[in-house]
């Protein structure tokens, strides 16, 4: 299902790329200039290729914190390699990487990124169910109490973002959405309006993991993850319902 | 039999903003409170929830904030004579429903009025002369002046934690800031909002034409903020889903964020909804409220019984039940005499609209219900009338409210209105179009006023309520006058194209134009002329009180909100301090 409506996705986050005045910045980047940065080919790319850490297809590295770049909005990711060049978002890896991008090289690398489809997915980690349900639960209404709103309402549904300004978080690595909760908290990132900040320090603990742990879970629908295998029979029904038949009447 | 229930200091009807702010006030002072709401419960979480809340068709649409007209409706007819008819579906004015009532769809527009507003007669009066308008234009004086007002302004202001630049600091005039708006004594609680590129464009071809931009007051809250209750606002993130919707992000205010929470934790107050109010009960031996009776969610008939009362409903609806109760005189339009009705007033909205070429690109959907930059050089107190025949004006505005693609395909003149054509314009100027607003005033004429159907009658079997409506010469002539300074700035704006949105020959039902349903119960000094004084009560049952629009003797061109925050704590600060230790009438006859 979701493999199918991709494309159709990615059509419409172009379109409204498009609305969102990008149309000629988008389409006036070049692509393959911007695929000759991310493999190092390019001259001023210092300290080496985006594909180094960030992969050819945008998959990240989820141990070493490396963000996935794939389903990222261009407009995003021209933004924050613009923050990591001036040192508004501090990174000492991405600074020096993107202070010697021009502006037009940042929109051609950000356009090449944004024109990949799904990278492949890390394995599932191994974490309690509570705490993905915790997390999903932050996500769908946030803890209004604490005054930490829902995540969906930025970031939609299973964290597909809202372009131009908000970042794709479903299924980002663990890693990564946790060290940028801490940098939020620590006041070292802003982002928009300082929300983040408050809210990363209006979360405990807890649920701040819980966040994470939801967000890095999520997958498209139809990824078999790395290293598992769906289940073949479901499970047994419960007494007192009848088994579903092999050959149901009627259904091919 | 109607089912009675256990007596209440104060009975209040409606669960919306004004509901919210005495019953909060009137809870902490000690008073038992009991708020009937004839909608639902409705709270940031889980109701104005995105994605959900983002429903352009269920929502903008379908109105499902707004009043259900097939349970009650208005019927409506542009003059005496004309046969007025049920209004089936919302149009020009959306009353909502509900817990938080309007103030949870408005767009956190929140000007003030100019002190000239308030005594308006006596200033046309004294400037003008009293033969300046023709008889039928009938303006009062409030009885209160913008200075009385100002401190609850100021309060209503932070409690909606609301952002701007102040353009009058204590007489001084600000740069940056409105110079034509009423001193103020403090600066707005927040800075104002970030400025769309429609709003800058606006800004600079104003300003080259010498006028004075300034961004518009806007409780779409823009920094994190606590208000002097302590709710907690965060910034607003300009998703462009406010007007008829509700705020997931706790950053529009509304009563459920601003206030509410400090009404419902005190145990004095209940907020008790479906509870549909038919009409007020009161002693015509005595002439006191004893209470009001309503309908349960189980459709049984219902007395509450209470010390007083206070009408805290949509505009026009507190109108009605005063005429279904019986309270008061109705008004006459044949002989212009009658208080409970008179002086029906609008708002008088035109614009522009200015197309640019495809390179411009506005981003409109990146938009807040109150981000915009407007001047206000035209409004009733900043510009000389002598010469024009007209009192009123209207600031004029570039909002940029959202791109919801349902509601906003602008196109040029000429366009045609579906097909490959009209879908090719709606492409080419989606996201290069400013819109301007001429948000003019509204003054009373003999012929306008809100009555009972005489053929008509709601789910309940009450009589509907019957608006008779059509815009005065006065104010056709005002429209004329600011649309035509518009269309000389959209001129200025540079644009390829630009179309001008005149005021309509006859007032309509049918077309959206605002929310902003004011008078009918209207205040003054004279108690031939008005319905409550100045603080509010009735002159004919001194227990029972007025809230919201409908006490504005005329509409200024401004949005009310501020006005009907600040005329609700000017009003439940001399019930406190002053009625509810000795009730009486607090301005004698």
């Amino acid at each position: 299902m979701w493999r199918l409506s991709q494309p159709a996705l990615t059509v419409g986050l172009i379109l409204a790329a498009g609305a969102a005045g990008q149309t000629q910045e988008f389409a006036d980047a070049d692509v393959e200039n911007g695929q000759a940065i991310a493999v190092g080919t390019f001259e001023p790319s210092p300290g080496g290729a985006c594909f180094r850490c960030h992969g050819m297809e945008g998959a990240g590295d989820g141990a070493a914190g490396f963000p996935r770049l794939t389903d990222q909005a261009y407009e995003y990711m021209v933004e924050s390699l613009r923050e990591y060049a001036s040192g508004e978002r501090p990174n000492q890896i991405m600074q020096p990487i993107a202070a010697a991008l021009s502006e037009q090289e940042m929109r051609d690398v950000s356009a090449y990124y944004a024109s990949l489809e799904d990278a492949p997915y890390p394995p599932q980690t191994d974490v309690e169910p509570d705490v993905v349900q915790q997390g999903a639960i932050l996500s769908a209404i946030g803890a209004p109490e604490e005054g930490i709103q829902a995540c969906v309402n930025c970031h939609g549904p299973e964290g597909i973002g809202l372009p131009p300004t908000y970042p794709f978080i479903g299924g980002q690595h663990a890693t990564y959405l946790r060290q940028q909760l801490e940098l939020f908290r620590q006041g070292e990132r802003q982002g928009q309006n300082g929300i983040m900040v408050y809210i990363a320090r209006q979360m405990t603990d807890e649920q701040l993991e819980a966040a994470v742990q939801y967000f890095a879970s999520l997958r498209p629908e139809g990824v078999t993850p790395e290293g598992e295998s769906r289940p073949v029979t479901g499970a047994a029904p419960p007494p007192g319902i009848a088994p579903i038949p092999e050959d149901i009447p009627g259904v091919d | 039999m109607a089912v009675r229930m256990k007596p209440v200091d104060v009975a209040l009807v409606g669960g919306g903003a004004t509901a919210a702010i005495l019953g909060k006030e009137l809870a902490e002072a000690g008073y038992s409170v009991v708020a009937l709401e004839r909608g639902r419960m409705r709270q940031t979480v889980p109701d104005f929830q995105s994605p959900y809340m983002h429903d352009e068709l269920k929502y903008s649409v379908r109105h499902s904030l707004m009043q259900d007209p097939g349970t009650q409706t208005l019927t409506f007819r542009n003059f005496v004579g004309q046969k007025a008819l049920p209004m089936r579906q919302l149009g020009s004015f959306l009353p909502g429903t509900g817990v938080g009532g309007a103030m949870v769809h408005w767009n956190g527009q929140t000007w003030r009025f100019q002190p000239e507003s308030f005594v308006l007669r006596s200033w046309v009066n004294e400037r003008y002369g009293s033969d300046f308008l023709p008889e039928d234009i009938t303006i009062q004086d409030w009885g209160i002046t913008y200075d009385e007002l100002e401190p609850y302004y100021d309060f209503f202001e932070k409690i909606c934690g609301t952002s701007g630049t102040a353009g009058n600091l204590a007489g001084q005039i600000q740069e940056g800031g409105n110079p034509f708006e009423g001193p103020r004594s403090e600066p707005y609680p927040n800075p104002p909002m970030k400025q769309a590129y429609a709003g800058h464009l606006f800004g600079e071809a104003a300003a080259d034409l010498g006028y004075t931009p300034f961004p518009v007051p806007s409780s779409n809250v823009t920094r994190h903020y606590t208000n002097p209750y302590g709710a907690r606002f965060q910034p607003c993130m300009y998703c462009g889903f406010c007007e008829h919707y509700g705020c997931e992000h706790f950053a529009k205010a509304s009563p459920q964020v601003a206030i509410l929470p400090f009404a419902m934790a005190n145990e004095n107050f209940e907020l008790r909804t479906n509870a549909y109010v038919q009409r007020v009960e009161w002693d015509r031996g005595s002439k006191v409220a004893t209470g009001v009776t309503y309908i349960d969610a189980r459709g049984r008939e219902v007395f509450q019984p209470a010390n007083m009362v206070a009408l805290c409903a949509f505009a026009h609806h507190n109108v009605v039940l005063m005429l279904n109760s019986g309270i008061g005189t109705p008004y006459d339009p044949s002989t212009g005499e009658g208080t409970v009705g008179r002086n029906y007033t609008y708002q008088t909205m035109s614009g522009a609209t200015v197309f640019y070429p495809p390179d411009v690109q506005l981003n409109s959907f990146m938009g807040a219900g109150a981000l915009g930059t407007a001047i206000d050089d035209f409004n009733t107190g900043s510009f000389d009338h002598s010469e024009l025949g007209f009192v009123g004006g209207a600031y004029i505005a570039a909002y940029t409210t959202g791109g919801r693609p349902i509601n906003r395909h602008p196109v040029p003149d000429g366009t045609p209105r579906w097909g490959t054509e009209w879908k090719q314009a709606v492409q080419r100027h989606y996201n290069s179009t400013a819109t301007i607003t001429v948000h003019g005033s509204s003054m009373p004429h003999r012929g306008n006023y809100i009555g009972l159907d005489p053929n008509y009658t709601d789910a309940f079997g009450q009589p509907l309520g019957m608006i008779t409506f059509d815009f005065p010469h006065n104010d056709r002539l005002m429209s004329r006058y600011v649309t035509s300074k518009a269309w000389e700035i959209a001129e200025a704006m540079g644009g390829e194209q630009i179309s001008v949105s005149w005021l309509d020959d006859h007032y309509s039902i049918v077309p959206y134009q605002t929310t902003h349903n004011t008078g009918g119960a209207i205040m003054g000094t004279d108690p031939t002329k008005s319905v409550v004084n100045k603080f509010l009560q009735s002159w004919d049952l001194h227990n029972l009180w007025v809230m919201g629009s409908s006490v504005f003797p005329q509409n200024a061109g401004y949005n009310p909100t501020d006005t009907v925050g600040a005329l609700a704590y000017w009003a439940v600060d001399h019930m406190i301090n002053d009625y509810l230790q000795d009730p009486r009438p607090l301005v004698p006859t």
